[in-house]
């Protein structure tokens, strides 16, 4: 074994792990390239998810014939010059890497003209090895032709996905930059489908045009100012709050970070008007001195230092909290509501319909201000005892030691966990095909779930296939939530993020019990649901049949009971 | 001190006037307001026949709202005109108008009365006839051994109704015949669905051929009868409450007109028998699923099944299901059908039903109980056909050309 110095191409190809590692990084740095090329038109031409063509071309200012082969060498870069510019970096590019980079694992081909140039100049790197280069014709700007990614790397290779989970991975990239740069136009096309189109338009219209247009009236303009950083950003409406983060995006000068300080401060403004597990959707945009904030923590440059956290996280949660403050959200009228209400409106329903809310909390409060004894394991209830409902949310009857108080969602979610749990044990959940797919739209988190779980959801019952490079369709789901007459669309929306997201558990048995956890707690019965006395009995009945039905999956208590002998020194008989 | 009771004084000086002038004001205005009411409720008088009057009131009942800020939506509005009565009533989306001539109209007039105490008041009562009269505030309901006064609300706050114009109905149709589409479709509609155009019933004229198609994404039926009119082609959504009410107004005698206008649908019936009834509703916006690409037509086993067998069987089978095994299995070979069911914790079923037209190898399939007994409920004849292709394919059961129910498979393990 000795000691040898690295050859640069290695040095490169080891760089090359930290900047690229899959083509949506080489999107990433080639459109922002063209971006600091103050291009007003990229366009990405992808074939086979970019593993055999990535093209990226724009019209932006092009580069000098003689600069090019500098271009492809590494740490050669025109975005600072010195250590004050790396002090207060305005470009999204400045390490001199990325192209270099990519050469040394691609065949590359730059072709390039400045506007003042009679002719463009194309230059080629294959692997490492540049070419010289020769005049060639072509418009104005630059074009970065990335061919056979990977092609000497068959380890890096091998790690890459499916061409649609790379496209998607792409289509996410783009959409991205396209959020911090409406005053471009973006193209994406993969073989000879055009995936995503945006043409130049105020920073609103580009926004709606990604989270999709359904958000109209749904998002609040908000904008706040502190010295030397200018906030601007569109903010959900508490009802669209989303189960993932994913929705929640922050740019700071054009650069789309991930910085937990900053979602902490967009959270704690939404504290109290979204349920504590849920994510609002916002974009926000922050313009800063460049002085004030570090972009070189990492290669890929998704983290951030801000000089001062604490002015930042005051000004994105001031502004946040007193653009909310400002609206009022008090539920609309909903229109969904009162169809629903003519749906069912069989004669006998007229009466019943008008109790469908009531005070679920007051009556909360009623039974908190009982001191009750601590849960008590299985207790047994005297069969031939009536049951009372109360305000449509608990249960009350009796054991042979006492009052038993039970909250009807609790005991019912515990009920159906502990069944389905027997049931997955024995095979696979009953399916029921829909007559239609439910079709709707995948980001790349979700098209990996539904590529790597399949298994996970044929034992669920859930048939589920991508149908498109940015979509999905549902084509079967467990009877049981057909028959207790859930949203299936929304069920599935909430597992493909809990899916994508990393805080699953890493066990395959605890990841299933809180999937199927999930499940009972949408198909229970709520808090509101009048139940008949039939219907009483039999989820007793069952509370008998199943193991720890004292608590709920959740670890919520399902029953409580006063006993006899509180009940007898509450009333002074003892 | 001395302050102290100027102050008082002052006040009590305050209070006296406007005493005063309260008194001298509501003096003006009431006699205002009385003339006002005077012109606009003319006070009604009639005798009214009272099983009609509960037959009506038990169907206006059906529509007004059950839950609204505004009173005028839970009120019937009684108006005695030409020696008929007619009573009218509307939750803002569904409106009902109907006349009943079995009434001896002593005085035109007219009145808003809530509608619910009105028909108990009405139902309780034993006579064979009940006189009504209004005047400006409230109904008067006389029997032989009672009287009401019912506190009614000012005719000028009554909710438009829609009429409708007589002239130039969209199509007309048999009523009995339109019972029979109904009957056989409004069950499939879906309730309370995210996807809420199903949670209605598709009304697709198509020349004389009239479609009703209802689905709740599980399930599709599609009844198709023939109707008089030579209007454009149309294609709408109603809301099932329009649907079921309008069932109920139907008789074995009689026409339906109808006539969908800017986004409302507009039935009027008439029974032959002198009574008419107008049914209004506003459409349900929305897409209704594609529903002739859904019915499968390359399925090629054919089987003939009696219905009440068929009924039975399934009927029993779905005894030995539960909320998470819905599904029962269909084995269909040679000649007969064995049905089975299994619950885990209770325990299985299986039954034997005779067939006709099966052929080739033995084929299994899952359906939903409730689905396949809903459907043999409404056909209406002794045998069906069911149509399969393959276990993962959706079944179709049918009864003539003129009903065509879809079911998607339930996957059994």
């Amino acid at each position: 074994m000795t000691i040898r110095k690295l050859s640069p191409i290695l040095i490169n190809q080891i760089a090359a792990g930290e900047v690229v590692d899959r083509p949506a990084s080489v999107v990433k740095e080639l459109v922002e390239n063209a971006l600091d090329a103050r291009s007003t038109r990229i366009e990405i031409q992808l074939e086979h998810g970019g593993k055999d063509l990535i093209r990226v071309s724009d019209n932006g200012c092009g580069i000098a014939a003689e600069e090019l082969p500098l271009a492809v060498a590494s740490h050669a870069t025109s975005k600072i010059t010195d250590e004050a510019d790396l002090a207060a970096i305005a470009s999204l590019g400045f390490r001199g890497e990325a192209i270099a980079s990519v050469g040394s694992v691609s065949h590359l081909t730059i072709t390039s003209r400045r506007e003042e140039d009679e002719s463009a100049m194309q230059i080629v790197v294959d692997g490492g090895d540049t070419s010289i280069s020769k005049p060639i014709a072509a418009s104005v700007g630059t074009t970065v032709e990335v061919r056979r990614l990977f092609y000497n790397t068959p380890a890096r290779r091998k790690f890459l996905k499916s061409d649609g989970a790379e496209t998607t991975r792409v289509r996410d990239v783009v959409q991205r930059l396209a959020a911090s740069h409406h005053e471009t136009g973006f193209t994406l096309k993969s073989a000879d489908r055009t995936i995503l189109a945006y043409t130049p338009s105020s920073a609103t219209a580009r926004l709606l045009d990604i989270f999709g247009g359904e958000l109209s009236g749904e998002m609040i303009e908000c904008s706040g100012e502190t010295e030397g950083v200018r906030l601007w950003g569109l903010i959900g409406k508490p009802e669209v709050a989303r189960p993932t983060s994913k929705y929640l995006r922050v740019h700071v000068n054009g650069r789309t970070i991930s910085d937990s300080s900053m979602t902490h401060a967009i959270k704690e403004a939404y504290r109290g008007l979204i349920e504590p597990n849920r994510w609002p959707t916002a974009a926000i945009f922050i313009e800063m001195d460049p002085a004030l904030v570090d972009v070189n923590v990492h290669p890929q440059k998704s983290e951030v230092r801000f000089r001062d956290r604490d002015i930042m996280w005051r000004l994105v949660n001031k502004s946040v909290s007193s653009t909310l403050s400002a609206e009022n959200f008090v539920p609309l009228y909903n229109p969904k509501e009162t169809y629903q209400h003519v749906a069912t409106g069989s004669q006998q329903s007229f009466g019943t319909g008008m109790q469908s809310t009531f005070p679920v909390d007051q009556a909360r409060e009623a039974v908190a201000g009982i001191d009750l004894t601590q849960p008590t394991p299985m207790p047994t209830i005297l069969a031939s005892d009536d049951v009372l409902q109360v305000h449509k949310c608990f249960l009350v009857t009796q054991d042979e030691q006492g009052l038993l108080i039970i909250d009807q969602h609790a005991l019912h979610e515990r009920v159906m966990f502990e069944e389905l749990k027997a049931r997955m044990a024995e095979g696979n959940l009953e399916s029921q095909q829909l007559l239609v797919p439910e079709s709707f739209p995948a980001d790349s988190a979700w098209l990996d779930a539904i590529e790597t779980q399949q298994a996970l959801f044929t034992k669920l019952g859930i048939e589920i296939s991508p149908s498109g490079p940015a979509s999905i369709s549902v084509y079967a789901l467990p009877t049981l939530l057909v028959s207790r007459n859930v949203d299936g669309t929304e069920f599935i929306c909430d597992l493909l993020d809990k899916l994508g997201s990393n805080n699953l558990p890493a066990t395959e048995e605890e990841a299933l019990s809180e999937i199927l956890d999930m499940m009972s707690c949408k198909a229970a019965i709520k808090a509101g649901d009048q139940l008949t006395q039939h219907e009483l009995r039999d989820l007793l009945q069952r509370r008998r049949e199943i193991e720890r039905s004292s608590n709920c999956p959740h670890g919520r208590p399902t029953t409580m009971r006063l006993s006899i002998e509180e009940l007898e020194q509450r009333f002074g008989r003892r | 001190m001395l302050g102290r009771l100027f102050e008082s004084l002052g006040t009590l000086t305050t209070v006296g006037v406007v005493w005063i002038m309260n008194c001298f004001f509501v003096d003006q205005l009431g006699e205002g307001i009385r003339e006002m009411t005077v012109k606009q409720a003319t006070n009604l008088k009639a005798i009214c026949e009272r099983d009609a009057l509960v037959e009506a009131m038990s169907l206006v009942t059906g529509v007004v709202a059950t839950r609204t800020p505004t009173p005028a939506l839970q009120c019937v509005r009684i108006t005695g005109q030409d020696s008929r009565l007619k009573l009218a009533a509307t939750d803002a989306e569904v409106s009902l108008t109907l006349t009943i001539d079995r009434v001896d109209l002593q005085q035109d007039g007219d009145t808003l009365v809530p509608a619910d105490k009105f028909s108990q008041i009405a139902k309780s009562c034993d006579d064979q006839t009940i006189t009504i009269a209004s005047d400006s505030e409230s109904l008067l309901i006389r029997s032989s051994d009672s009287r009401f006064k019912v506190f009614g609300f000012p005719i000028t706050e009554s909710p438009e109704i829609p009429t409708f114009d007589h002239d130039d109905p969209d199509f007309t149709i048999d009523a009995s015949q339109f019972c029979g589409l109904m009957e056989r479709t409004v069950f499939a509609a879906a309730s309370d669905h995210s996807r809420y155009a199903i949670n209605g019933v598709l009304l697709d004229r198509t020349g004389k051929t009239l479609r009703l198609v209802a689905t709740n994404g599980h399930r599709l039926a599609l009844a198709s009868g023939t109707c008089d009119g030579d209007k454009e082609n149309q294609q709408c959504i109603v809301p099932t409450k329009a649907m079921v009410l309008l069932r109920r107004l139907l008789h074995d005698e009689g026409v339906v007109s109808v006539k969908v206008d800017n986004g409302r649908i507009v039935f009027h019936v008439d029974d032959g028998a002198n009574n008419a009834a107008t049914l209004s509703s506003n459409l349900v916006e929305g897409t209704f699923p594609p529903f002739e690409d859904v019915i499968p037509k390359d399925l090629d086993q054919k089987v003939t099944i009696s219905t009440d067998a068929l009924t039975r069987a399934v009927r029993r089978a779905h005894l030995m299901t539960n909320e998470e095994s819905r599904g029962i299995r269909l084995v269909f070979d040679g000649d007969k059908l064995v049905i089975t069911s299994r619950a885990p914790e209770t325990g299985e079923a299986e039954i034997e039903v005779p067939i006709q037209g099966f052929s080739g190898e033995r084929m299994e399939i899952g359906f939903n109980p409730v689905y396949i007994i809903d459907a043999l409920k409404v056909v209406g004849v002794d045998e069906i056909v069911m149509e399969l292709k393959r276990s993962d394919k959706p079944g179709l059961i049918k009864c003539g050309n003129n009903f065509t129910y879809v079911i998607m498979p339930v996957s059994l393990q």
